[in-house]
């Protein structure tokens, strides 16, 4: 894995509490996607194919927990384990507002070169990274 | 198009994503360096005018206008007066109202300047950033 790309509408978040016209987000959301294409940056959360059941779910990102270096953040590394069945082709993951459903803000996202395919009982590891340049 | 610093992009990610304390933002005129500033720019690698009335501008966070990864401040005038201040290379935004103990968010090049502002001139400055 490399670095996630930011989304129009993160681009528009971040800028929005830079410049004060809104609270910063107190948790951020990791995901994963099986779309098979990598998004445009112009990608709402409703446009992702995430996996269904077989315990997956979005992961929780807490303020305190990214580390900054100049002009990225990395965040803890997180796993995520496929549970009685198997969740098939996994292309990327993406950071958005909200734990589940499509009503947030999807913010940025990372498309894999190649596609981890997902049995059951087995997982993925993902070590969140954004930069601003 | 106005670049972020490297203070900028630190300053960015530490807000959005460890919830930082936001700075104040304050704009600024230099006259040197006469070309684009780096992205390691700091305060005391800028040269401002001198005297004749100058002095960095607050920016208000209402002032500010977004529209998609963009964000605009309403126009800010620089008006010199007592002394003229020579050539204006282009702005910054900084986090101190004077001084070089701060750091130097972002930075932009007039692309029709320089201007040479003498006394009872005025410098017109519409700071804009962008996020991507």
């Amino acid at each position: 894995m490399s670095i996630a790309k930011w989304l129009n509408e993160g681009e528009n978040r971040v800028l929005n509490i830079l410049l004060g016209a809104q609270p910063v987000d107190g948790t951020l959301w990791l995901g994963l996607y099986k779309n098979t294409e990598e998004p445009a940056e112009t990608v709402t959360l409703a446009d992702m194919n995430e996996p269904a059941g077989f315990g997956y779910a979005r992961k929780a990102l807490t303020r305190g927990y990214w580390t900054i270096i100049d002009d990225y953040a990395l965040y803890l590394e997180q796993t995520f384990l496929a549970q009685g069945g198997a969740w098939g082709n996994i292309y990327g993951y993406f950071i958005c507002t909200v734990q589940s459903g499509t009503s947030g803000k999807l913010l940025a996202l990372e498309h894999l070169d190649s596609p981890l395919n997902i049995e059951d009982g087995k997982g993925i590891k993902v070590v969140p990274k954004i930069t601003c340049a | 198009m106005p670049k972020w610093t490297d203070a900028g992009e630190n300053t960015i990610l530490d807000c959005f994503l460890k919830g930082a304390t936001r700075p104040s933002f304050y704009l600024g005129l230099y006259t040197a360096p006469t070309s684009e500033p780096a992205e390691d720019i700091q305060l005391t690698g800028l040269t401002e005018p001198s005297g004749g009335g100058y002095a960095r501008i607050q920016l208000q966070d209402a002032d500010w206008s977004l529209a998609g990864s963009i964000a605009t401040h309403v126009q800010k005038t620089f008006s010199c007066s007592g002394a003229a201040w020579g050539n204006v290379y282009g702005w910054f935004i900084c986090n101190v109202a004077s001084g070089t103990s701060g750091n130097v968010f972002a930075v932009g090049q007039f692309t029709d300047g320089p201007y040479n502002v003498p006394d009872g001139g005025s410098v017109k400055a519409t700071a804009k950033v962008t996020a991507s």
